[in-house]
């Protein structure tokens, strides 16, 4: 017992100093920089990986099926609900539909509920508002930053901004 | 944790008027009581996140009781705050840094909530460790207060308790919280404290505190009642020291929220029990403030004080602006 509490202490401060490893303001805008590059080449590369998915799976399919639809419009189409069906599955909250149904007065597991977890969930300074909720991401065909903020005070719902939206959404 | 409706309860150590408090030292550290703070998260690790905020003010004063007329780093604080998803434990540790003299000495350096907290349920918490005192409308933090300066004479704060070891037990519903504190104060007897809060009532807030400890006993009754965007606060605090200094506060408070902006107008009337030679005193604080964002948030103050006897009246002036992490 008493090893094994000597222990969890030094793997803490292993854990710990492994988190606090020096970089410097230059290392970590480099660091942005490329996370960004490679979000932005991830994307890029899934979306032509789809297209080509899309293209096999169209080509297989018999003539009489594609018929009176270009090739193309039909690929593209398919690489779109790919995408969306994706985003709906990691980024629920980045349709906008979902966002229907969140109400002012709604508490905050009723939010979550229906959008999913906050990417960041955080007080605010003003009187009036006691907590944000805010969710971020990125749109998977376009690589598009977006983000959407719902305020609360007292555990209801004040403010909604939806993706996309910069002032709050009245009703 | 168990404020389930106004912000923590803290009081703010930070500025000069603080300082002032600490010359006059009839004030203990008691008892007290954890809460989150009004600050935001970073997410360190999944269970493991950091939050802080910074708060920087200029005061100015007209009497040389109030020993002001500087600008400074008020404080910068900085919490840890260790929640496993699946667990039922959970602990917070708070560093405070005080002061812009680069001396990050005992002088200058706290802690303020260093807990371990076991939640039994939703509504049932127990917690040790460094706890913060029940006591008090006005909140210990900055971030948590509708102006820059306390209700007592010279802006201090009136409270007998801050943070001190002990250990809580805590029942919290959506209409009521109670709870217990007991620590050790070095003496023979424990100093202990309880708390009762009614908030059953849409935009009511009705808490009672008492507080014993062989050094002093408080008794601190508050309501607080919000109408569409006014608040409204009466608070009474009444202390008997065992150095037979007694005091008595009574604060009317009235903000006013018109968007990001708000005013706070204050009123108190209260008798110091000769400490800093003051004893009857009326102080009145009128307060502009503005949040530029959810993070940061801008305030102006100007208070006097007309204190019966000599000292007459005593104006100050502050502006502070808080950034929350």
């Amino acid at each position: 017992m008493k090893r094994l509490l000597l222990i969890l202490p030094l793997s803490m401060i292993a854990s710990l100093s492994s988190l606090a490893q020096e970089v410097t303001r230059e290392e970590f805008n480099t660091l942005l920089q490329r996370i960004d590059a490679l979000e932005r080449g991830l994307s890029s590369a899934r979306n032509l990986q789809m297209e080509s998915l899309a293209t096999e799976a169209i080509s297989q399919m018999p003539e009489s099926q594609v018929a009176g639809e270009s090739r193309e419009s039909l690929i593209e189409e398919v690489v779109t609900r790919i995408q969306k069906r994706e985003e709906s599955v990691n980024y629920p909250w980045m349709e906008l539909t979902q966002w229907d149904g969140v109400r002012k007065r709604m508490s905050s597991e009723q939010v979550i509920e229906i959008l999913g977890p906050p990417t960041l969930d955080e007080p605010s300074l003003h009187k009036r508002k006691d907590r944000v909720f805010t969710w971020q991401g990125r749109r998977v065909a376009t690589g598009e930053r977006v983000e959407a903020i719902i305020r609360f005070y007292k555990n209801k719902v004040i403010e909604i901004e939806p993706p996309g939206d910069k002032k709050p959404f009245v009703f | 944790m168990a404020y389930s409706v106004n912000p923590p309860n803290r009081h703010k150590q930070t500025n000069n008027y603080k300082l002032m408090k600490n010359k006059t030292t009839y004030i203990l550290a008691g008892a007290v009581f954890a809460a989150s703070t009004a600050s935001a998260e970073i997410p360190l690790t999944d269970d493991l996140s950091a939050y802080g905020y910074i708060d920087v003010v200029g005061i100015a004063g007209d009497d040389e009781f109030t020993s002001i007329d500087n600008a400074l780093v008020a404080e910068f604080e900085l919490g840890f705050s260790f929640t496993p998803v699946d667990s039922q434990w959970s602990a917070v540790a708070e560093l405070s840094f005080n002061g812009t003299d680069n001396n990050f000495g005992a002088d200058n350096f706290d802690f303020e909530t260093v807990t371990i907290t076991y939640a039994y349920s939703d509504e049932l918490s127990f917690t040790v460790g460094n706890i913060l005192s029940y006591q008090g409308f006005e909140t210990f933090d900055a971030t948590g207060l509708y102006q820059f300066s306390y209700l007592g004479v010279f802006g201090n704060p009136v409270y007998t308790a801050g943070y001190w070891v002990g250990a809580s037990i805590d029942y919290v519903t959506d209409a009521y919280a109670a709870g217990v504190w007991v620590g050790d104060n070095n003496a023979e007897d424990a100093s202990w404290e309880i708390f009762l809060q009614y908030t059953g009532i849409e935009g009511l807030t009705a808490s009672f505190i008492y507080a014993d400890d062989p050094d002093y006993e408080t008794i601190n009754p508050w309501i607080s009642y919000e109408i569409d965007a006014f608040t409204f606060a009466v608070e009474y605090v009444d202390n008997e020291f065992s150095n037979g200094v007694e005091q008595d506060f009574l604060m009317l408070l009235a903000y006013y929220s018109f968007g990001d902006a708000g005013i706070t107008v204050r009123f108190t009337d209260g008798d110091n029990g000769g400490v800093s030679g003051v004893d009857d005193f009326k102080r009145y604080t009128i307060s502009p403030s503005y949040s530029f964002s959810d993070n940061v948030l801008g305030l102006l103050e100007y208070s006097v004080d007309d204190i019966d006897g000599s000292l007459g009246t005593v104006d100050q002036y502050a502006a502070e602006l808080i950034f929350t992490f």
